[in-house]
């Protein structure tokens, strides 16, 4: 293991050394540093070439600019002496503070739309694979592709059209026509009954439910003015723990052990007593409260899980964490909700934003910044989960069909053990070890941003930093991204290695 | 049974289209928000690249977003309106109290302060001199300041005062054209003096005696300070401390964060007239794709895209009348140059003759123009665009410039016939790659003068920038300019051997009133000289100029006092006068 690790790193030392000179040796011919000046006259001119020319070295020759880059990242790299700044860009300021502020935009974009699209993702796969050849695999399939073929630049522009403009132009005036009402409860219904599947008549059950439950909701949603005040309140908040807890129960465990099902409930017990206690610590509190509050969540759902869990008490402290958590993000979804008015009249009535990562001048407590922060991240995430959306629902679905017909669960099914297990226990385990890897690089990806959509929504990210730099044939920022994106390349790739030994008994490392 | 089904769903689908018919849920009664003739506390205005820098006067930090944001926080004694040079007496007043040698007599408005209370007075002027001139230069005439050019203020000479002064006279060594527009750029001496490690205190004194007594050692680190101190950090994540950053104008700098920057009214502005009504202004980045969705969602109230073609304004237009849109022309220009050194395909003035009489410069306004700017026309003259009003009298007293109006085919042929050419004239016409209107235009060029006897290739470069320079690299080049309003300016673009003067143009004639154009300080006299230069030009076919680029401008309708200002000055130049309605 460690001779494996020490092994990779050196080779991967040289392999980032000999991908940075090929990549600084391509920046600096990619064109022209002076394009911009083109059509400028004057005076100034001159001024300006002359400072840009020695801000870039462009006076010495190629290979001592090169050298004199190595020097700038040796200062990172060795201490001592001289401040470590990666270079400077074209107009002589640092690269490394640049660099810090473009990687925390983009860990706030890209992390939030990476991991619901790797749920959302994972969840609809194993869906389809379920449902292999059914109306609703071949209906992803359609749309995973369509979503998948889109330009990111086409889908911002819509998704700025219907989810922001025209949604907040809805949301000032909130009504919709008794038409309308009855048509997204017929698309609720289709959907659920694709979905749940089953015979003609379990569909139509399912379709009718589903369309009159949406309907009716809709319904009540408008006429009690919850778009415009909306919240869960004290009784939403009963009855989503409840049905969280029951939920989770049926998925995890099923009802055959009591134990657990009353755990669960037993903790969304306790979890509402700990949501009305703790009402006002909540109503302003900072980052360090609520990860106080989401520390005791666990702890007191895992006390509660043992206490009721008696002899299951293993599988019960998991289900009950679940459940104390997911009340958790119940109960700031309910407080986020409750700030949206006012966020809604400081932001002149139109919530969602189309541009930038927050909202400058903002005077409110932490619901409300948060709010503003996560309606900044709404359209990006939705474009960027959109769009990776299809990758992870083709191969979660390939590698659970794969895995569905292995012999062992074959084995498991000809046991006697309940579908669910078969599927959650044997199967589902076994088909995320190709996912694994594709996280990996997925998160290596991570840091070098969404360079089309970090530049249509106006983040300062990673990949804005990259284009520009590009733009402007400035070496410097370039090769500081091109530094970490190339270093949590390879780094993600030597944990994929690693995690797969793990995962898979029949791969070792030596 | 699937027969009764379907007609139970036939009649459920029927029942709910009846439904509808009469009407809808939910909705306030009350939702239309009459006009409370209230003001919002803040205005937001997009721009395209976020401003760098406090101090935009050096060479690296001379970027027109900058500007937009100096229009607010410094003051000068006077800016580039719409309507071209303005004074603005409430920084202070000048007149020019000789001409031989040019003296100007400076006085600023004793109520001027800086935002921190400290008074506008000599130090300032004295270290924006020092800046500038060029004259403060440690060992072999390395200037310690880097500013953004030192032209005109190299030839003033170091004004004399005491510290505290309000009034102060600048004398030249020889006159300068553009004396009005030159003096500007005052950045806070006593910030610059405390952060070089002078002392600020006695009205700057240290520092004026440094400046006076040439003590390049003690500059040093203040020049240092000039050149790169102000500068906001990369993509504006946050502004430097206030205390180093304090306004002359009617707003301060008061945050940023991610390329927004706000300004807050300056509540120590002395003026009236120029008080800001709107309590914040707010710079947000926006992509130029980007602003016209932006401004319909509300995100930002006024933009100015930097370069608007048709679709830009079709799609503002599709949003109606909560968008008022203003369109003009801007101080840039489109331009064909001619490489016309010896050997040169346009050495024999015929054939450049003949390449104008081809050009299809209708056609192009037409292309490209009217349909963003109804009332754009094809340009005749290189040193005045139709914005400005000496135009019409400059275009009658060249009469020249005003030959080639109408595409002439059969002219176009005569003069290359005349000039000995059986064979069609091979041009290679230059443009940037990266742009699709360059690309369009020279293919409509092609289509017309191959008729007249070229032979047109395109020559698409990535790097036509840097190639202007190389002779022999084009035949002509396709591209424009950002004309300035100032007299001066254009010199090294039309002169024997100028910077500019890519295609190796001579005339002894043109350089020579050049020569008496850029001393001279008489307004009406330059206009006379610039009439003759306009003529001489034309009749000895310098290039062939196109068409004003068009602007535009958009902002919510909610939003009063917006002027569009082709200048350089930019759409933020009377941002103080914005208000905007709740």
């Amino acid at each position: 293991m460690f001779y494996f690790i020490a092994k990779r790193t050196v080779i991967s030392f040289f392999i980032m050394f000999a991908a940075t000179t090929l990549m600084y040796f391509l920046t600096i011919s990619s064109g022209d540093p002076f394009e911009d000046l083109g059509e400028t006259s004057g005076p100034e001119k001159a001024a300006i070439v002359a400072a840009r020319t020695a801000a870039l070295n462009l006076d010495q020759p190629p290979l001592m600019r090169y050298l004199l880059w190595l020097q700038e990242v040796g200062y990172c790299i060795v201490p001592g002496g001289v401040q470590c700044t990666l270079g400077t860009d074209r107009v002589g300021n640092a690269v490394l503070p640049q660099l810090e502020n473009a990687i925390g935009s983009t860990f706030r974009l890209v992390i939030v739309a990476t991991v619901v699209a790797l749920f959302l993702g994972v969840l609809v796969g194993i869906v389809t694979a379920l449902r292999q050849y059914s109306t609703f695999d071949y209906s992803v399939t359609f749309i995973a592709f369509v979503l998948f073929s889109l330009p990111l630049f086409w889908l911002s522009t819509l998704l700025k059209q219907y989810v922001a403009i025209d949604l907040n132009t809805w949301l000032a005036n909130p009504q919709l026509s008794y038409l309308a009402i009855a048509g997204f409860g017929l698309v609720a219904g289709l959907i659920w009954s694709v979905v749940i599947g089953g015979d003609r008549r379990r569909r139509l059950t399912v379709f009718g439910t589903a369309a009159i439950a949406t309907s009716v909701t809709l319904f009540v949603l408008l006429v009690t003015d919850w778009f415009i005040n909306p919240a869960l309140g004290p009784i939403g908040i009963l009855v989503a723990s409840a049905a969280v807890a029951l939920g989770w129960v049926a998925l995890l465990a099923g009802f055959r052990r009591r134990r657990i099902t009353y755990a669960a409930l037993a903790t969304a017990a306790a979890g509402y007593v700990g949501y009305l206690a703790t009402a006002p610590l909540m109503t302003d509190p900072n980052w360090l409260i609520v990860l106080a509050l989401l520390v005791t969540t666990i702890l007191v759902s895992l006390a509660v899980g043992t206490i009721v869990g008696g002899p299951y008490a293993g599988q019960a402290r998991r289900i009950s964490v679940v459940v104390g958590v997911s009340i958790g993000l119940l109960v700031v979804a309910d407080r986020m909700l409750q700030a949206y008015p006012t966020l809604s009249a400081k932001a002149g009535g139109r919530p969602i934003p189309t541009t930038g990562s927050e909202s400058v001048n903002l005077a409110g407590n932490f619901w409300v910044i948060n709010l503003d922060y996560a309606l900044h991240l709404l359209l990006p995430t939705m474009a960027l989960t959109l769009i990776s959306f299809a990758t992870y629902t083709r191969y979660t679905r390939a590698s659970q069909l794969d895995v569905m017909n292995q012999d062992y669960i074959r084995t498991a099914r000809a046991k006697g053990l309940s579908e669910r297990t078969v599927l959650v226990k044997h199967a589902f385990r076994n088909a995320m070890i190709p996912i694994t890897t594709l996280m990996a690089f997925d998160f290596a990806g991570v840091l070098g941003g969404a360079v089309i959509t970090e530049t249509v929504f106006g983040w300062n990210g990673m990949g804005k930093m990259f284009v520009d730099a590009i733009g402007n044939v400035d070496p410097a920022p370039v090769m500081a991204f091109f530094i970490v994106v190339g270093s949590a390349a390879v780094l993600f790739n030597m944990l994929a290695d690693i995690a797969y030994a793990f995962l898979d008994p029949r791969i070792t490392l030596s | 049974m699937r027969n009764k089904r379907t007609a139970a769903l036939a009649a459920l689908s029927v029942g709910t289209l009846m439904l509808s018919a009469c009407g809808s849920a939910g909705g306030t009664a009350d939702n239309e928000s009459e006009a409370t003739g209230e003001i919002a506390p803040s205005i937001t205005l997009a721009i395209s690249q976020t401003p760098d820098s406090y101090n935009g006067n050096t060479a690296n930090a001379n970027s027109v977003y900058n500007t937009y944001v100096d229009n607010l926080i410094h003051s000068g004694f006077g800016a580039f309106s719409p309507e071209g040079w303005e004074r603005n007496e409430e920084f202070g007043s000048y007149e020019k109290t000789s001409d031989d040698p040019l003296t100007v007599k400076y006085t600023i408005n004793e109520d001027a302060v800086w935002s921190d209370g400290t008074a506008i007075d000599f130090d300032d002027v004295l270290l924006t001199w020092a800046a500038f001139s060029g004259q403060v230069t440690a060992g072999e005439d390395e200037n310690i300041f880097q500013p953004s050019s030192t032209n005109g203020w190299s030839q003033i000479e170091m004004p004399v005062g005491d510290p505290g002064a309000k009034e102060f006279e600048l004398v030249y060594t020889e006159p300068y054209a553009d004396w009005e527009a030159l003096v500007g750029g005052f950045m806070p001496a006593h910030v610059a003096a405390e952060q070089g490690g002078l002392s600020p205190d006695g009205e700057g004194a240290e520092l004026v005696e440094a400046i006076q007594s040439e003590d390049v050692d003690a500059l040093t680190p203040v020049a240092e300070f000039w050149n790169t101190g102000w500068n906001y950090e990369t993509d504006l994540p946050s502004l430097p401390d206030t205390a180093i950053i304090p306004s002359s104008g009617p707003y301060k700098l008061d945050n940023a964060s991610n390329g927004t920057l706000t300004l807050t009214k300056n509540e120590q502005y002395w003026g009236e007239e120029r008080a800001g009504k709107t309590e914040t202004i707010v710079y947000k980045t926006v992509e130029d794709t980007e602003v016209v969705q932006a401004l319909q969602n509300g995100d930002v109230d006024v933009v100015d895209p930097s370069s608007p073609t048709v679709d830009t304004k079709a799609s503002l237009e599709q949003i109606g009348d909560d968008v008022t849109i203003e369109t003009g022309t801007t101080m840039t220009f489109s331009h064909v140059d001619l490489d016309q050194r010896e050997g040169a395909v346009f050495e024999d003035i015929k054939v450049r003759q003949a390449f104008a009489k081809c050009m299809p410069r209708a056609e192009m306004v037409d292309k490209f123009v009217t349909p963003i700017e109804p009332d754009g026309q094809v340009l005749n003259l290189r040193e005045y665009q139709p914005s400005q009003e000496e135009y019409q009298t400059v275009l009658d007293g060249a009469p020249s410039a005003s030959m080639n109006d109408e595409v002439d085919i059969e002219g176009a042929k005569a003069l290359l016939e005349e000039a000995g050419k059986t064979e069609p004239v091979a041009v290679r016409l230059m443009h940037a790659s990266t742009s699709q209107l360059r690309a369009d235009q020279v293919a409509l060029i092609k289509n017309s003068c191959d008729q007249a006897g070229f032979e047109i290739t395109a020559l698409s470069d990535p790097e036509w920038s840097a190639k202007l320079s190389e002779p022999g690299a084009w035949d002509a080049v396709i591209f424009g300019w950002a004309g300035s309003g100032l007299v001066a300016s254009g010199e090294s673009i039309y002169v024997t051997g100028g910077e500019q003067n890519f295609g190796g143009y001579s005339d002894e004639e043109v350089d020579s009133l050049w020569k008496q154009i850029v001393t001279n300080t008489d307004p009406e006299k330059v206009v006379e000289l610039k009439t003759q230069l306009e003529e001489r030009l034309a009749a000895t076919v310098y290039n062939q100029v196109l068409y004003a680029n068009p602007g535009l401008i958009a902002h919510s309708s909610k939003v009063e006092g917006v002027v569009i200002n082709p200048t350089q000055t930019g759409i933020s130049w009377n941002a103080y006068e914005w208000t905007k309605q709740l």
